[in-house]
């Protein structure tokens, strides 16, 4: 029976490498979007393909299917943003620290961050491109045949670029930082005013707020505090400064206090050799 | 025969006899046992009162009602009734009494563990005394023989099987005869009489006394080896015997001749049980028990007096009127006598001090795992002496004769009491002098004035209990002593283990400079008759010899110094008179002095000072010169060149001893101690030519460099001032691999990080990219200033070191003295969104932990980690080039980058901060082992690593004054590990809790280290103590140790060698210095000079970081060709089966007839990779 061509509705297509003897595996189908956009012309010209090869950028794409499926022309493809990312999940760091409607970015960008790993979205630019390219990928599917694979070979430039690009063009992001401040700096007027006009806390009050407090998140404090030692140390500091050794009672229930105290230590203290000996500590040599 | 049959009874029944003596002091034993009872008693009113000082009369004296009235547990008004319900009045009673006489209840409980664990089998004492029994029967069916010449009883034996083992020199004619006489008596002694013996991992000698009759020695036979020929005799007849009647009464043994305690004088017979078929034999291989045979003299046969250590009792022909001191020989002669009496002494001690056999143990113990014994190789100080002195010293041995320790003592009191005494009163230079008069209680006194040799005083039997101790081993026993102390006054830490389980005895960690020294012959031509009859042996002689001539030599720089012999068995065979083997190599190990050890001038007297001038130049020779201080003062001195890497203690001990010792004699000095620093790479420098690869010099440097660029910023014209700009790289605390050197742009910690704060402000926006966004616009305005206005050059870079912040950028600034530091912004607003969005993240709160920790370690943990260890690096002069060392060493495994560099900064501090059970090392190959010797031991599942960062640990003790950790502070800091570990028992995410004062998490630094690298961690350093202890330290073991195990990866990618060697500031290996020329200037784009391979590396992590472990050189530069390897294995959880998901994250392929499964596809990515890599790609090698 050898490799099956389609699991739980993907289709898998064996892919060639070049220099390698063993194939490389696609799963693809029809990308389905939630109701919401169904009206959208997007609907049933995207591909969602699974387990995409290293590299995989729209340059590669194209050239695949220029091979595989001629006129399927590509508008756009997004890719997972984890592809290229040692973590397993994206983490939006705006959306956690603020409720500001910062979303500037389009939704490509939001779309490219829910994608898992490995995974791509390519879109045709009609359907009828859509159709040619998934048929003709299904047809290669089914017979099970490996395509060759564009692979656009590296060498150590690319490296050097990749240092290169670290660098970054001190008038492109000053530019870019400004326009960032703006469109923040807008956010959050936006968001004061609805603040202002609208926050009233648990028991009913309207609450004042001062210049400086922004957002919802930073009045309510939604933080939790770190416990550290320091925390405990001025704690510590804060003792009272009344006699406790007056009474008889007082020594009386200190006495109390220390024996139970001394006690329970012993017990602790038992039980931590016992716990010892079972794991054979107190062997000397 | 009244006689013989008297010993009979008292060897056979040796345990009832003990028994009667314990009926008989019975009421003496009672008595004592109240006295007891009153001690703790005193003791536990001392305490009470000073509780509660302060109180008035009557409220005292019913609290001590209390206490006393509570053990019966009668009282009812007590308001702990409801607890007794529970608890017995017992475990208060046990409760109470282990928290006051013992350091804790804990360290009571692990005592009483422990002797339980070192107790002997009963089956095996039950075995060993049949077999003495039947031993002792064989011995008394000796038949005698009388008056024999000297030729008579040589023609006795069969010289084939058994020779007569007369010492040195070997009698030729004598006017007096030989003669066997059954013994006069027949006993155990040692431990195994005392029931102080302990189990050991190769078994224990029984020590049996034979005491030769009295009717056989004249009064004068303690001169000149008279006694001890007789004994010879008395000894080879005994074993002639023994042979056929043990074969003839089934105890089949071996007898061989063995020196006790290393001393010549005093040949034994060594008996070891042979394993046989025959099951009529009583054999005791398996206890593996041995018996000495120790023929010894009847009590009291020599006038005592003339045997005085200052007396010469050997007389040789000589040209000087007065013959030396033989006090060796004496000694020898005055133990002979009194093995069955000491150890009456001592049985009458442990009868009279409950404590006192529990805390032999403990004793026998600490020393054992030092490396103490009685034999003279081993310091002389073991079992014996200790029990000894702890006798002497509950009889008083104070200063006035007070008593230092008290008969109602717990073991443990009574076990810190002698440590403390060893460790504060000086045995060297004062004496204590006891009697062991049995029955009289006579006060033992110390004496400031003492002879300059460690003694302890019998005045009973005028012996020296420490005869077999030198200057030198009593030194380091004093040292132990000290250091076990410090630990013993712990009170935050349980030093439990340090103290008595783990042993500390293997010679390159205790000692900072290990040397081997084999003696030529004709050295032996030096030691004439007279320095025969002074030190007995070649080998006292020699040792002597090379302390002298070293301790004059090294002077304040050393603060030890040890000389043993290498280690040969003993043993011989009784048809030998004498070791066929002698050994003619010496381990001499030196432990320094910090402050002193590298000076490179060793000052003398005055010049005015003509004697001493005059002998500060014969000692030095040609070396000696004088000079002129600055201070006007003008004295000898001698001035030393340091040669490359060559610790100055070396140059002058090889001086030194090819002066006075024997002329070639450094060509049989070796030592790996420079093995060690030559694997450090040597900076290229202009100096380079005198500097040393452990050297500071260029990391000070950098720190200028930085003040310098501090300066500047500071005073740049901002729109919000800069309040601190705090070092936060490894670079600027003396603890990167490579020595920072100018323009070096190829070494990985070329940029220093630093963490730039500005002025307090409140309008920095409430939204994390915002901000980032905003510290970009300031580093811009910076980044403008410095191009325009200085000489410094900067750009700016995306960075990427937080996981899902993308908007950070640092500010990259080259100074013109060649350095690079990469500036980052914190706010005052930074932490608090960070843990919002902790706060906020719901299901991947773990996730956001990591973020929030990633942030904390290059914001925050970092500038105090660099505060910390700056500190520290200055204190700890030879922190720095270790701590190098171990990175070296982690990067030739290919691990150094999977950890963080603060986290193996912390591990290499331990020895320093923390370095029980040895001490502070103060060389780099000390303090490299060690830190490998800790890793191998720690077992990180069950066991935190606190660290206590105070320069110094013994410090003032003023509690003020230090910032040592509280004991509520350690407590917080241990809860914090409980309960990591209540939800990862096994350690799975957090393998290394590694805290300090900086850090209570404990895993701030290890967090994101994978359990596979934390276990190859381990086994790698195992693997290393392993091969040292196996194979010693040698080139080849060194060069071992520095090899990666590629093998054990699943594949291993060659990749191109690039020669990154100059550009990372690395002198080429085997070059000429002054043909390299050093670098002077910033290539035009910096990025060329960067390592590819680090950016392949990199890119394969991210690709397939999440089923891959990928390990590679982080330096290319260092080492052989520039060659550098990236291995990998596989996350075993990557390779199962699994059902089709699109969130799998690896590359996979269906499984073959199988519907609906994947399995990953290594083939594809492996061929992927090679792709990857394009032509940085050599080879793959996958292991099948």
């Amino acid at each position: 029976m050898g490799v099956a061509s389609e699991i739980k509705g993907f289709y898998v297509l064996p892919l060639e490498f070049p220099e390698s003897k063993t194939f490389h595996y696609i799963y693809f189908k029809k990308h389905e979007t939630k109701s919401s956009e169904s009206t959208n012309s997007n609907q049933n010209t995207s591909l969602f393909v699974y387990n995409l090869p290293i590299n995989t950028s729209i340059t590669s794409l194209k050239k695949f299917f220029q091979d595989v499926s001629i006129g399927a022309t590509i508008s756009s493809f997004i890719p997972s943003k984890l592809t290229d990312y040692p973590e397993d999940v994206w983490l939006d760091l705006t959306s956690l620290t603020s409720d500001l409607e910062l979303n500037n970015s389009n939704s490509e960008e939001s779309e490219s961050q829910k994608l898992p790993k490995n995974c791509g979205i390519i879109k045709f630019i009609d359907k009828s491109s859509f159709q040619l390219a998934f048929n003709s990928l299904k047809k290669l599917s089914a017979q099970s045949k490996p395509t060759k694979w564009a692979f656009e070979t590296i060498d150590s430039t690319y490296y050097l670029k990749k240092y290169q690009n670290q660098i970054l063009n001190s008038e492109e992001i000053s530019t870019q930082v400004s326009q960032a401040l703006i469109d923040f700096d807008k956010a959050e007027q936006d968001s004061i005013n609805q603040i202002h006009s609208n926050l009233v806390d648990e028991d009913g009050f309207t609450m004042v707020v001062g210049s400086h407090r922004k957002t919802k998140a930073g009045i309510l404090g939604k933080q939790r505090l770190a416990a550290t030692v320091e925390l405990n140390k001025a704690q510590g500091k804060l003792k009272k400064k009344e006699r406790e050794d007056f009474y008889r009672f007082q020594l009386r229930e200190r006495k109390k206090e220390e024996m139970n105290q001394l006690l329970l230590k012993f017990k602790e203290d038992q039980e931590k050799v016992r716990l010892m000996r079972e794991k054979k500590r107190f062997r000397p040599y | 025969m009244g006689k013989r049959k008297a010993a009979q009874v008292k060897f056979a029944s040796e345990v009832q006899e003990r028994q009667i003596e314990v009926e008989d002091e019975e009421r003496e034993e009672s008595q004592y046992g109240n006295e007891a009872q009153d001690r703790r008693d005193e003791n536990h009113e001392d305490e009470e009162e000073q509780l509660e000082n302060g109180f008035d009369e009557e409220d005292e004296e019913e609290d001590d009602e209390d206490s006393t009235s509570g053990t019966g547990g009668s009282s009812t008004q007590r308001p702990t009734k409801k607890q007794k319900k529970q608890l017995t009045a017992q475990d208060i009673q046990v409760a109470r009494e282990t928290a006051e006489l013992f350091k804790s209840n804990i360290f009571k409980l692990q005592i009483d563990e422990l002797m339980k664990e070192l107790r002997i089998k009963e089956s095996h004492i039950h075995k060993i005394e049949k077999a003495l029994h039947r031993l002792h029967d064989l011995i008394s069916k000796i038949p005698p023989i009388q008056k024999l010449t000297l030729q008579q009883a040589e023609g006795h034996f069969n010289s084939k099987k058994v020779v007569i083992p007369f010492p040195d020199p070997k009698p030729t004619k004598l006017n007096y005869t030989f003669s066997y006489l059954q013994p006069e008596d027949v006993s155990l002694v040692g431990s195994f009489g005392l029931k102080t013996g302990i189990s050991q991992p190769h078994g224990s000698t029984i020590d049996v006394a034979i005491t030769m009759p009295r009717e056989l020695f004249q009064p004068k036979d303690y001169l000149n080896y008279r006694a001890l020929y007789k004994r010879a005799f008395y000894m080879a007849y005994l074993a002639d015997h023994l042979i056929p009647l043990s074969k003839k009464n089934n105890l089949p043994i071996k007898i061989s001749h063995h020196f006790l305690n290393d001393d010549i004088l005093c040949p034994v017979l060594r008996l070891e049980s042979i394993s046989t078929d025959n099951p009529e034999d009583l054999t005791f291989h398996k206890t593996k028990f041995s018996i000495n045979l120790i023929i010894s003299f009847p009590f009291g046969i020599f006038d005592n007096k003339k045997l005085l250590p200052d007396k010469n009792c050997i007389r040789v022909q000589a040209d000087t009127e007065e013959l030396p001191p033989t006090p060796l020989y004496n000694a020898t002669i005055l133990s002979m006598t009194s093995f069955d009496y000491y150890l009456k002494y001592l049985y009458t001690t442990k009868k009279s001090t409950e404590a006192f056999k529990d805390a032999c143990i403990l004793g026998r113990l600490w020393l054992k795992q030092r490396g103490f014994g009685s034999s003279i190789n081993e310091g002389g100080f073991g079992h014996f002496e200790f029990a000894i002195l702890m006798s002497a010293l509950l009889n008083g041995g104070g200063l006035n004769g007070n008593k230092i320790l008290l008969h109602g003592f717990s073991s443990y009191q009574l076990f810190k009491g002698v440590i403390k005494y060893l460790a504060t009163m000086d045995l060297s230079s004062g004496y204590l002098s006891f009697s062991s008069l049995i029955g009289e209680n006579i006060t033992s006194k110390y004496d400031s004035a003492g002879f300059n040799v460690p003694t302890i005083f019998d005045k009973n039997i005028k012996l020296n209990i420490l005869w077999k101790m030198t200057q030198s081993t009593y030194q380091n026993l004093q040292d132990q002593a000290q250091e076990s102390l410090h630990l013993l006054n712990d009170v935050v830490k349980d030093r439990f283990d340090s103290i008595l389980l783990q042993n500390s005895n293997f010679d390159h960690m205790k000692y900072d400079i290990v040397l081997n020294l084999s003696i030529p012959t004709d050295l032996q031509d030096s030691f004439g008759p007279l320095e025969k009859i002074s030190f007995i042996s070649f080998d006292n002689f020699v040792k002597n010899k090379i302390y002298v001539i070293l301790k004059r030599a090294l002077g304040e720089r050393i603060t030890s110094l040890v000389i043993k012999s290498e280690k040969v068995s003993n043993l011989f065979p009784i048809s030998k008179r004498k070791p066929t083997n002698s050994s003619n190599n010496y381990i001499i190990g030196v432990k320094l002095n910090p402050e002193e050890c590298d000076k490179l001038v060793t000052r003398g007297p005055n010049n005015d000072e003509q004697e001493l001038g005059l002998k500060f130049r014969a000692f030095w020779g040609s070396k000696a010169s004088l000079r002129r201080f600055k201070v006007g003062t003008i004295q000898h001195c001698v001035v030393w060149t340091p040669k490359d890497n060559e610790p100055l203690v070396l140059s002058i001990v090889k001086f030194a001893l090819d002066l006075h010792l024997h002329p070639e004699i450094s060509q049989h000095l070796t030592t790996e101690i420079t093995s060690f620093t030559d694997k450090l790479p040597l900076p290229l420098l202009p100096s380079s030519s005198n500097q040393v690869s452990a050297s500071t010099t260029s990391f000070t440097s950098l720190r200028t460099s930085f003040e310098n660029m501090n300066k500047i910023i500071t005073n740049l014209n901002l729109p919000l001032g800069v309040k601190s700009i705090s070092a936060a790289s490894t670079g600027l605390r003396f603890s990167s691999l490579l020595q920072p050197v100018p323009f070096a742009v190829s070494n990985p910690d070329f940029w220093n990080d630093v963490v730039l704060t500005f002025e307090t402000s409140t309008r920095w926006p409430d939204e994390i990219s915002a901000l980032e966004k905003t510290k970009t616009a300031f580093l811009l305005k910076i980044n403008e200033l410095l191009n325009n206005d200085t000489t410094y050059k900067s750009f700016i870079t995306k960075d990427d070191s937080i996981p899902f912040n993308e908007n950070i950028t640092l500010l990259n600034v080259l100074t013109p003295e060649g350095y690079g530091f990469r500036i980052r912004v914190l706010t005052e607003r930074d932490e608090v969104l960070y843990l919002r969005a902790v706060a906020n993240s719901e299901k991947q709160k773990a996730l956001m932990q990591d973020v929030y920790l990633k942030f904390n370690q290059k914001y925050i943990g970092a500038v105090k980690h660099t505060r910390t260890v700056t500190q520290l690096a200055h204190h700890f002069q030879f922190y720095s080039s270790t701590v190098r060392l171990f990175k070296l060493w982690l990067d030739s495994q290919l691990l150094l980058q999977h950890f963080t560099d603060e986290l193996i900064e912390l591990i290499a501090l331990k020895p320093f901060v923390d370095p029980a059970p040895y001490s502070v090392p103060h060389s780099l190959e000390n303090g490299f082992l060690q830190i490998l010797n800790f890793l191998a031991n720690w077992n990180w599942k069950e066991e935190s690593l606190i660290l206590d960062l105070v320069k110094s640990s013994v410090t003032t003790e003023d509690e003020k004054l230090n910032d040592k950790l509280t004991v509520q502070a350690y407590r917080i800091i241990e809860q914090n590990f409980e309960k990591i570990r209540s939800t990862d028992p096994s350690g799975i995410k957090t393998q290394f809790f590694v805290a300090s004062k900086d850090d209570p998490s404990g895993i701030l630094w290890s967090n994101q280290l994978a359990l596979p690298i934390s276990s190859r961690l381990t086994a790698l350093t195992r693997a290393a103590i392993q091969l040292i202890k196996k194979d010693g330290l040698s080139d080849s073991t060194i060069d071992l140790i520095f090899t990666p195990a590629l093998k054990d990866y699943d594949f291993a990618i060659n990749v191109k060698s690039v020669n990154l060697t100059s550009s990372s500031g690395i002198l080429p290996p085997n070059t000429f210095k002054n043909l390299i020329t050093p670098l002077t200037s910033f290539p035009n784009d910096i990025s060329t000079k960067y390592d590819l391979i680090q950016a392949y590396v990199d890119e394969l992590n991210k690709k397939y970081g999440n089923s891959i472990i990928f390990s590679s050189k982080k330096f290319t530069g260092v080492g052989e060709g520039d060659s550098n390897v990236v291995a990998g294995i596989f996350v075993p959880m990557a390779l199962n089966k699994k059902k089709f998901r699109v969130n799998i994250g690896v590359n996979s392929k269906p499984v073959e007839d199988s519907s609906g499964e994947l399995v990953i596809n290594k083939e594809a990515i492996y061929n992927q990779m090679t792709l990857l890599g394009g032509d940085l790609v050599q080879s793959i090698k996958i292991r099948k």
